[in-house]
């Protein structure tokens, strides 16, 4: 009898953990909210060899502008929607197409059914400085620890470029820049304290990208 | 008894590892359904045997060889449909004044590993000439695409998304290059 009611709850657990395992398939275009401006985040690719992999940027800013109410597309879907345009062009010096792409006719026709106001263009990177402290580990036979202190000062930047696709207009750049510094204590048990200087220069970004749609 | 049971599964193992070893990459396709603008043309698109069944192999790693023949064959016929009115991928019978022929051709693919270029990605460089003919205009078009993609997978991987990225590109200068080319032919 137990045996059974455990299998039976056991059951129930394995297909609610099921069930929500598939979110949503619809995608933002589908649930966008039309009294509210649609923006879409797209990411700049570098000119450099040196790609920098950093998406927490795009992720964060997507997070502050929806919590603003702003309808937000993010770059793999806008750049899907938008193709054959948006597709960084390695091959030649410009990587990513110009504002002048705003006033081509073919693009103009596919991005009206997108209904896109504006257009925000995101690049950061954090450099890191060099690591100061030392934390040494040991085990033994009657257990073992940690003991130190190592501490790693780092600086994001974030860079923003966003156009107003209907008046075919460069609203401007906006750059954002800011300190952290990444600790390690370590008493018997390392206790990392992790930077906030994305999280902060993201913060900075987005609340100014906030102001300059509101002005526009 | 037991040591042609060991033989046959060294055997085996060494069958397996071997055809492993030399399994062609297969390239996935990454072009976006999104209808595009067709126009009121018909198109014949000759796809040679050659194109379609073509496999990469790379020139000092001969392990490395892409399957890209179906995947170009694919993202041709798929940019075609997405333009054109009316695609035929076999012969006409008839021989129709109105149809273009469009005939493209792989002119140069270049791969190169980390360890050739010293970099952290993966590279790829395709060409492709594309001859379009109709009854008063014969053109040939070139499209190239350039694309790198980090290596942090098996290579397998690396380069399929790598293919997957050069295709996309060339399936995007294709149709732009298209749509400006058929309001002149």
């Amino acid at each position: 009898m137990k045996y059974n009611f455990f299998l039976t709850l056991i059951l129930v657990i394995f297909i609610t953990s099921c069930t929500r395992q598939h979110p949503s398939q619809g995608s933002s275009f589908d649930n966008r909210n039309n009294i509210f401006p649609t923006v879409a985040i797209v990411k700049k690719n570098d000119k450099g060899l040196f790609q920098d992999k950093e998406d927490f940027f795009i992720t964060c800013l997507t997070k502050e502008l929806r919590e603003k109410n702003y309808n937000i597309i993010s770059d793999k879907e806008f750049r899907d929607r938008a193709f054959p345009f948006f597709e960084p062009d390695e091959a030649t010096m410009n990587v990513e197409p110009s504002i002048d792409i705003l006033q081509e006719k073919l693009f103009q026709q596919k991005i009206k059914t997108l209904g896109v106001d504006y257009i925000i263009w995101v690049s950061g990177q954090t450099d890191y400085a060099d690591k100061v402290g030392a934390v040494s580990c040991a085990l033994g036979l009657q257990g073992g620890g940690c003991y130190g202190y190592a501490s790693q000062n780092d600086e994001s930047k974030i860079q923003s470029e966003i156009w107003h696709v209907p008046r075919k207009k460069l609203l401007g750049y906006n750059t954002a820049t800011a300190k952290g510094k990444y600790q390690l204590f370590a008493f018997v048990i390392p206790i990392p304290i992790p930077s906030d200087s994305r999280q902060k220069s993201c913060k900075k970004i987005s609340h100014s990208i906030v102001l300059k749609l509101l002005e526009n | 008894m037991t040591k042609t049971i060991g033989l046959l599964f060294i055997l085996i193992l060494i069958i397996f590892a071997a055809s492993c070893n030399n399994q062609s990459i297969l390239v996935d396709i990454d072009v976006p359904e999104q209808a595009s603008i067709s126009l009121e043309k018909q198109v014949f698109l000759k796809i040679t045997p050659e194109f379609e069944n073509f496999i990469y192999r790379h020139p000092y790693e001969h392990s490395l060889s892409i399957k890209i023949g179906a995947a170009q064959s694919l993202v041709f016929k798929k940019i075609m449909k997405k333009v054109f009115f009316l695609v035929q991928t076999e012969e006409p019978s008839g021989k129709d004044d109105s149809t273009i022929m469009i005939t493209p051709k792989l002119t140069n693919i270049e791969i190169s590993k980390p360890e050739e270029s010293g970099l952290t990605s993966y590279e790829c460089r395709l060409e492709y000439s594309m001859e379009i003919k109709s009854k008063k205009y014969a053109i040939n078009h070139n499209v190239l695409a350039y694309s790198r993609t980090p290596s942090n997978k098996s290579q397998s991987q690396d380069v399929s998304e790598l293919m997957s990225q050069c295709l996309r590109k060339i399936a995007s200068k294709l149709e732009i290059k298209l749509l400006e080319l058929t309001s002149e032919v």
